[in-house]
């Protein structure tokens, strides 16, 4: 008896090893995808001439390791094992904060000014704007930039060690924001409003698990650029109705670091505000064009509708990719006429949070600066 | 290919079985010795030919040698097959070496040196060239009779379980295995193969991995401006992470061979519970030291010559040549002189002295003797091991290397495992999964449990070697 239990553990064994081969062949099973943006190696076509270089071995030993069945929660295993005895975190850039707050390096390193650019830059990138704004002004179009809540000032309490002993310096956005407001730059100021609202706010804005401003905080920034907008444009346009709204655990962009962690088991924090909206109808409100560059921190705002309160809504990412024409297959700025898309809007959004902020824009500055420099030698060229 | 490799683990090892155990059992010599070709040309498809090549001449002229009764001609045999053994050791090994030296040498004298494209070491080549002495001599001792099939020899030596790392079996514990296992195709038997290997791959992947990548860490900082806590938890983590690594290879094909029903010879016995660096010899890549011994040792007069100075230059010599076998550079034949040294100096009275000390202060002692051994094997350069040394030593405590919870677990997992059978306690537990053949014990279900999970977390660490995603994955 107990030779065929023996045997039949033993088979447990070789089922068990032999199940990746398997399901490689008879695809019997899926597995639970990763997030984050995960490289995998390639296949490779088998010759003798790469056998014999060893490099056909190479290739396949990289893809086989990526590939096999169980490939995906052995990674989660390994990294839960870290993230809760050792409290390590496996994702790019990522800093795991005191109480289990996750922050991306950057965030920390611009809040404490290690990356500082020193005011003469600032100040020219500023004055530029500045250029550029009244250019637009000139032609009936508004020019406003954002600066979005960054997490590195909205929990500096949480900085883990060596950060948190670092001294903290002037940063980039504070000297921005200082030198905007000087040069009377449309300038919205989210993350001095996030931090002034932060003990007070019902709500988190700022998720514990998440890179960007909470799901909640991002209803409040729509509201906010809306009527800024509206009062910027003197007109009237649809806003943002809250109907209620949902505590639950931190999900999508509210726990968009945690997912890139890839653990198994989700991490346990405070329940986050989830508001049920609707954008009230376009009948009877002044119709506005709006073109927004922005860093990532404008993708919830486009995908959860804002474009709502606008006749038209286009978003350059980082000044480069086009949404919504993304959904049908990428689209660079580069394929568009610029001053074309000049003529198509009324108001242009400059949004980045506070690391990105120094070169807000990505070169749009500069290209307005470019035409308004061609409309002084030829003054028809920018058709109003 | 090595153990710790998802195709090895995952691939080769599974397929491997289900097809050796589903062959009757006459063919399946032909499928071992398939399989060990296949293993050993994923990674060195160039270098397999150079293996069947010298097995092919080694058989021949051993063959030749056995049939012959004339001395002259055996010791022809002999020192031919030999001599095209040590010295495609040599070509491939250590001919860099010495026209290095030889360059750097009349380069000092002013005269051009010697231009020479580098030769890459073809894999287990070390422990190879070992074995196939081991043949020629066991035969021509008549230790053992030479092999008549070809096909079986040609296993003896490449054989994939200990190919790559060893341990180094010589011809006369292997011969009659190849038709004869030492273990009965038991399903006890395959399981505690297998709970030895996984047990060998959780001590490299979980345990020597780890450390090895602290070390790596410590090693790579300026030695000139480390504080002296750095460099003792460098070398720390390297005198585990060395003996996790060497030793759980050599379990893994222990495991192996044993589910095949092969027995192996034990390759490590606890050696940091040594109470000197004699005895540290007798538990520290046993394998190598029976080789050394048999093979070189003794044929030099061994313990029976004249001299004390002939017995400690056989000493020093044979431990010169154990550093020179472990790679082509000074640092390991300073290593093993070093060792040889104090394995004089305790023939010379050393271990008189240690006999008057408490049992746990000679271990310490020793460990922290092979400690410093090892900065030597660990730092290519004489010049930058001495200064590490002196780091060691030196009176700056002020340490920035972070010393978190993780390094102090990975430490004392690693210092209970090595130390840990110098208690009863310890000792059983070795002797229960590794060395029972109590094929009554109810502890199948245990073994397979232990098998299966330090499996999974070693093959979990083996595919997240690398894995550092973006977090902006939806942008």
């Amino acid at each position: 008896m107990k030779k065929i239990f023996d045997g039949i553990f033993f088979y447990l064994i070789l089922a068990t090893l032999l199940f990746p081969v398997v399901n490689g062949i008879a695809h019997l099973a899926e597995e639970r995808k990763l997030d984050g943006a995960v490289e995998v190696h390639s296949d490779s076509t088998f010759t003798k001439e790469s056998w014999f270089a060893g490099d056909w071995q190479k290739v396949e030993e990289n893809y086989l390791n990526d590939i096999f069945y169980g490939h995906n929660f052995c990674l989660r295993l390994h990294n839960e094992i870290d993230f809760r005895f050792f409290k390590k975190g496996h994702a790019r850039k990522l800093v795991l904060g005191k109480e289990n707050y996750l922050f991306e390096r950057d965030y920390i390193i611009t809040y404490l000014g290690k990356d500082y650019l020193g005011d003469n830059i600032i100040h020219d990138y500023t004055d530029k704007i500045k250029r550029a704004q009244d250019y637009l002004a000139s032609k009936g179009k508004s020019l406003i930039v954002v600066l979005a809540a960054g997490k590195g000032s909205f929990y500096p309490e949480y900085f883990p060690d060596p950060y948190s002993k670092m001294s903290k310096n002037k940063s980039n956005f504070e000297e921005f924001a200082t030198s905007s407001v000087s040069r009377g730059l449309n300038f919205i100021d989210f993350s001095a409003y996030f931090r002034s609202m932060k003990n007070t706010s019902p709500y988190l804005l700022y998720p514990r698990f998440g890179t960007h401003w909470s799901i909640y905080g991002m209803t409040l920034v729509a509201d906010s650029l809306v009527r800024y907008i509206e009062v910027k444009r003197n007109v009237h346009l649809p806003h943002l109705i809250r109907t209620g709204l949902e505590m639950k655990k931190a999900c999508d962009m509210d726990y968009d670091i945690g997912s890139g962690m890839n653990l198994i088991c989700h991490m346990e924090g405070p329940e986050m505000a989830y508001p049920q909206f609707y954008f009230e109808s376009k009948q009877g409100k002044d119709s506005v064009k709006l073109l927004v560059i922005s860093d990532s921190f404008y993708m919830g705002l486009f995908y959860m509708g804002l474009g709502n309160s606008f006749q038209k809504e286009d978003f350059w990412y980082y000044n480069h990719q086009v949404f919504p024409e993304v959904q049908n297959g990428p689209k660079s700025t580069d394929e568009l006429n610029f001053k074309d898309e000049l003529n198509k809007h009324d108001v242009f959004v400059l949004m980045a949070t506070e690391h990105n902020i120094p070169g807000v824009g990505w070169g749009f500055v500069d290209k307005v600066l470019e035409i308004e420099a061609s409309d002084k030698i030829n003054p028809a060229s920018f058709n109003q | 290919m090595v153990f710790s490799s998802v195709v090895f683990l995952l691939y080769f090892l599974p397929l491997f079985f289900l097809l050796y155990f589903l062959t009757p059992i006459r063919f399946r010599n032909a499928v071992l010795l398939l399989s060990s070709i296949l293993f050993y040309s994923w990674g060195a498809p160039k270098f397999i030919f150079v293996i069947l090549g010298t097995t092919i001449i080694d058989f021949l002229l051993v063959g030749k040698m056995d049939k012959s009764s004339n001395e002259k001609y055996r010791n022809f045999f002999l020192i031919t097959s030999v001599s095209i053994n040590l010295g495609l050791l040599f070509y491939f090994k250590y001919l860099n070496f010495f026209l290095d030296n030889l360059n750097v040498a009349t380069g000092w004298l002013g005269i051009s040196g010697v231009h020479y494209a580098k030769l890459l070491l073809p894999i287990g080549i070390s422990f190879y060239t070992f074995e196939t002495i081991t043949y020629v001599v066991d035969v021509y001792r008549k230790v053992h009779k030479p092999q008549t099939n070809f096909w079986n020899y040609q296993l003896y030596i490449i054989f994939f379980p200990k190919l790559i790392a060893g341990p180094i079996i010589r011809y006369h514990d292997f011969a009659d295995q190849i038709s004869n296992r030492f273990f009965p195709d038991t399903y006890y038997n395959r399981i505690a193969g297998f709970t030895r290997f996984s047990i060998g791959l959780g001590k490299k992947i979980l345990i020597a991995n780890v450390l090895g990548a602290y070390a790596d860490k410590i090693f790579g900082y300026d030695y000139s401006a480390m504080d002296k806590v750095t460099a003792w938890l460098g070398i720390l983590c390297y005198t585990f992470q060395i003996y996790f690594d060497f030793s759980g290879y050599s379990d893994m094909a222990l495991g192996l061979a044993r589910m095949m029903g092969f027995s192996l010879p034990e390759n490590f016995n606890s050696p940091y519970t040594s109470k000197s660096i004699t005895e540290f010899w007798r538990r520290w890549h046993i394998s190598l030291g029976n080789w050394m011994k048999n093979y070189l040792y003794i044929p030099l007069g061994g313990n029976k010559v004249n001299s004390t100075f002939r017995l400690y230059f056989n000493l020093v010599l044979v431990f010169l040549a154990s550093g020179f076998w472990h790679g082509a550079s000074w640092n390991f034949i300073f290593w093993g002189c070093f060792h040889g040294a104090f394995l004089v100096l305790e023939r010379g009275g050393l271990s008189k002295f240690y006999a008057k000390l408490p049992n746990a202060l000679t271990i310490l002692l020793n460990f922290v003797i092979v400690m410093i051994g090892w900065v030597y094997f660990r730092v290519e350069h004489f010049a930058d091991a001495s200064l590490f040394i002196s780091r060691m030593f030196s009176l700056n405590n002020f340490t920035a290397f972070e010393i978190s919870n993780e390094k102090i677990f990975y430490l004392s997992i690693a210092a209970f495992f090595a130390l840990f059978t110098t208690f009863n306690v310890g000792k059983k537990l070795e002797n229960y999964f590794y060395f029972s053949t109590d094929e009554n014990r109810s502890s199948v279900p245990l073994m397979m449990s232990i098998s299966l999970a330090l499996l999974i977390l070693s093959v979990s660490s083996i595919a997240s070697i690398g894995f550092n995603p973006f977090i902006y994955f939806r942008f």
